[in-house]
């Protein structure tokens, strides 16, 4: 097991209250696994990569509670030294906005050979040779080209790459792919992910993908989280969430996508995503859940094993509660 | 040079673009557009950022001048002159990508109602305020959601408030500008649902900016492919998706469904 998460609880103030924007969240990832986050705003799946890596800021976020072991090491509980060499070398991220994230008046060039010549300790020619290998490797036809641009003077897909090529410099055992391809048109979000597999089927590097889109998850994923406001609510292999999702949110979402032919009216999820202020009593989704019943008001269903591996929050799911009834 | 089909128009197109051309300085945005809008349809624009897809509804509302060619809007050439277009500008409106932006985040959104119909002199201030207590519940809203702000608005309430805004001066025209991306995929739905029984209820045409070709391929009725600022392929929606003719349509086809493929075939 390369990335091990236990019960990490990360909480903000706000005006109403203590918002626990990640609420006792636990999986697991292994060498060489892509495993796709999946929720939609304020389920949390940011913010526990953010706690992960201890890149939130604290204050205002205050990590609460859990454990990230990294090959063994907890990463809650390293010297902030420590921390720092694990990141970019161990792991790296690449973020929804390529802009954004590149520096705005530095070259990619000068950023990708600083960062190598940190990350790998080694010389400055060392490194541009490196750095135009990397360039290379990830489709850049011509390195010279990219490397002397600036973020401004190029293509959302190109600064995205460039970004894939920073966090390559370190050879990290494990990526942090957050929205990689949200801001993308169609053909660009293809390039991107189409390089992910290659080089994650190459090197043999671990991703953490995280998702709101269902179709990036069918075609990168291993297993699947999803996750519901701050919670994990269902986890398995992704071709068997795909296929049969056991949890009524999953259910709902993957119905909601409109597929192939069909100009039917599209299946919804009721209701909007709960405020982290004023949760519902119990299950989170309950209101919004077609199949909610008593149980589901009175408590918060626990983490249900099912069989192939997979796990469900979901009272569906609790043979206990049927035998009671 | 160009494949694409002279529709086949079986009513009078509301909106008519005949060889019309977009050029800023010395860049060629829109280069030979020939699209025909029919009314009730959805016409749909797909193409990779940058193919013109945003710059076609900016010419037709009145936002920008085309530099070549002639736009039609129903039957009589687009007049651009403040004087005589007042009832058109009302009949012609827009939708945008991410409400939360596309609304004065400092007037409630009954304020941000009123305004388009104080613009082209709808009603007295009664009439409006029932009009826009019409619309609101029209769009699924409760109608004392014009006390609002847009900040106290979730996505989709706001995006609906900003369908709710492009229905009360009673347009027969809407362009979408890509409506759903900024929307979460669980809100979607339900806002797609409600724009296509907007539609059917009032009679009205949509023209369609869609970068996810699923939800394209769900709203339209027609598409409009665009590379580079031409057309490259045009026809119905099934047509276009099921038997993609120009390889770089094959491509962009190819490069949205192969995903969602996968999920259903999983």
């Amino acid at each position: 097991m390369l990335l091990d998460i236990q019960g990490v609880t990360t909480t903000f103030p706000s005006a109403s209250g203590i918002v626990r924007a990640v609420n006792d969240v636990s999986f697991s990832i292994d060498r060489g696994e892509v495993v796709a986050v999946v929720g939609e705003s304020g389920s949390g799946k940011s913010v526990t990569a953010l706690s992960v890596t201890r890149l939130v800021p604290q204050p205002p976020a205050t990590i609460e509670a859990g454990k990230a072991f990294l090959d063994g090491e907890d990463l809650l509980a390293l010297p902030p030294a420590q921390l720092r060499k694990r990141l970019g070398s161990k792991i790296a991220m690449l973020f929804q906005n390529a802009y954004a994230a590149l520096h705005p008046v530095r070259r990619v060039g000068d950023q990708l050979v600083q960062t190598v010549m940190q990350l790998r300790g080694v010389s400055r020619s060392e490194a541009k040779t490196i750095a135009r290998t990397i360039l290379t490797d990830i489709g850049f036809s011509d390195p010279e080209d990219i490397m002397g641009s600036f973020a401004f003077q190029i293509s959302a897909g190109d600064a995205q790459r460039a970004m894939l090529a920073l966090a390559l410099a370190g050879q990290p055992d494990l990526l942090i792919a957050d929205e990689p391809t949200s801001l993308l048109d169609a053909i660009a979000q293809d390039e991107i992910l189409t390089l992910l597999k290659q080089i994650q089927e190459r090197t043999g590097m671990a991703i953490w993908m995280i998702t709101h889109d269902f179709g990036v998850v069918s075609r990168m994923a291993d297993r699947v989280v999803v996750m519901y406001a701050g919670r994990v609510v269902e986890t398995g292999a992704a071709k068997a969430v795909l296929q049969e999702p056991l949890h009524p949110y999953s259910q709902g979402l993957i119905a909601s996508v409109p597929a192939g032919l069909s100009h039917e009216e599209l299946r919804q999820i009721p209701g909007e995503i709960p405020d982290l202020t004023a949760l519902p009593s119990g299950c989170s989704f309950r209101p919004r859940c077609p199949k909610a019943f008593g149980a589901c008001a009175a408590k918060l269903p626990g983490t249900i094993d099912q069989p192939g591996g997979r796990q469900a929050r979901c009272w569906l799911y609790d043979t206990t509660l049927e035998a009671a009834e | 040079m160009t494949d694409t089909d002279a529709p086949k128009p079986s009513a009078e197109p509301l909106v008519r673009l005949n060889r019309v051309g977009f050029v800023v300085d010395d860049h060629t945005i829109l280069e030979d557009i020939n699209l025909d809008i029919l009314p009730g349809e959805t016409f749909g624009l797909v193409g990779p950022s940058g193919s013109g897809k945003s710059t076609i509804g900016r010419l037709i509302l009145g936002l920008n001048r085309n530099t070549t060619g002639y736009i039609h809007y129903a039957g009589k050439p687009l007049d651009l002159s403040k004087r005589t277009s007042v009832a058109q500008r009302a009949e012609v409106q827009m939708i945008f990508q991410n409400p939360l932006t596309a609304f004065n985040p400092r007037r409630q959104i009954g304020e941000s109602l009123e305004l388009p119909m104080k613009n082209f002199g709808i009603g007295n201030r009664a009439e409006r305020a029932e009009k826009i207590a019409e619309t609101l519940y029209q769009v699924g809203l409760d109608p004392r959601f014009a006390m609002r702000y847009p900040h106290e608005l979730s996505g989709g309430q706001c995006q609906r408030a900003g369908i709710a805004r492009a229905l009360v001066t009673n347009p027969k025209f809407i362009f979408l500008d890509e409506p759903l991306s900024a929307l979460d995929v669980s809100v979607q739905a339900q806002v797609a649902n409600l724009l296509r029984s907007l539609q059917d209820k009032l009679g009205l045409t949509y023209l369609f900016v869609a970068n996810n070709l699923l939800m394209g391929r769900f709203m339209c009725d027609r598409v409009a492919v665009l590379q580079g600022g031409k057309v490259i392929e045009q026809g119905s929606v099934d047509d276009v998706f099921e038997a993609p003719r120009h390889a770089f349509t094959k491509r962009l086809v190819a490069a949205s469904l192969s995903a969602r493929h996968r999920a259903t075939a999983a």
